[in-house]
């Protein structure tokens, strides 16, 4: 059903799993970007930013491309897929089971087992 | 592009039904079997065992056919009568050591009848174990066959 490999999904979820990694794939979603573009929105030193690229890249969410003197990054949507695929088998999970409660209230309903 | 943008699974849905029906629905072992199985009068739910106080267990087995089971068990952290029920949710073959993921359903009274609305959280944390993914897609394989 998931065809990623768990490996592949467990870096994919460590990256997810930081706010400010969540947010630049957010910024990334938008359009590509260049690295100090990238970095803008946040309070932090370029190190700092770079590392979180690292991850992101680990993950192969984000490609780092030359132009020329400027890197852009572009947003690599394949693992994030995957892992959007891993959530979806519980939300089918869940849906079903909730189709089932619907049908379970409504014959109950017409039983007239409601009454409070 | 899918958002991947929270570590949350919403879902919401409405019954035309009272919240205290629908909250019963969840807590009542008799009830709960009738409606937490795959295919309702066809594939059963074996077992339901619900200790509804904050801090009591529940544990749910389905027979998913072919000999196999699938068990879901957790923990109660919050219940408000009606209103609210907080829960952790551990699958199948899932290690013991594995971080559960966190389950809240809330019960609002609307013109038609309840509003729920359904969250899941924890997929997406560092600790999240591998087996633990492996073993509710295994889970959710076996549950994909019967719908």
């Amino acid at each position: 059903m998931v065809s990623a490999s768990a490996e592949q999904l467990d870096r994919t979820f460590a990256a997810l799993a930081d706010p400010t990694r969540r947010s630049m794939l957010g910024r990334l979603m938008e359009g590509d970007c260049s690295v100090s573009e990238l970095a803008e929105p946040y309070e932090m030193s370029m190190p700092a930013v770079s590392k979180h690229l690292r991850v992101l890249e680990r993950a192969g969410l984000v490609e780092q491309q030359r132009e020329g003197r400027v890197r852009r990054c572009v947003l690599q949507a394949e693992p994030l897929r995957s892992a959007t695929e891993w959530m979806e088998a519980y939300r089918v999970f869940w849906e079903g089971q909730f189709d089932n409660l619907e049908q379970l209230l409504k014959k109950q309903k017409e039983e007239g087992m409601q009454s409070e | 592009m899918p958002v991947v943008s929270d570590q949350k699974l919403v879902i919401e849905r409405v019954y035309q039904a009272p919240p205290r029906v629908v909250f019963d629905a969840w807590m009542k072992p008799e009830l709960r079997k009738q409606w937490f199985t795959p295919k309702p009068g066809l594939v059963s739910c074996t077992e339901c065992v619900i200790d509804a106080r904050v801090g009591g267990e529940y544990e749910i087995t389905l027979d998913v056919g072919e000999g196999k089971q699938a068990v879901l068990r957790g923990k109660f952290l919050d219940i408000e009568e009606g209103k609210k029920i907080v829960f952790t949710s551990k699958a199948c073959v899932e290690p013991a050591d594995a971080e559960p993921s966190t389950c809240t359903v809330e019960f609002k009274q609307i013109a038609e009848g309840t509003h729920m609305t359904f969250t899941q959280v924890g997929f997406y944390s560092e600790e999240t174990k591998r087996d633990q993914r492996e073993g509710w897609n295994g889970c959710f394989d076996e549950l994909k066959k019967l719908y």
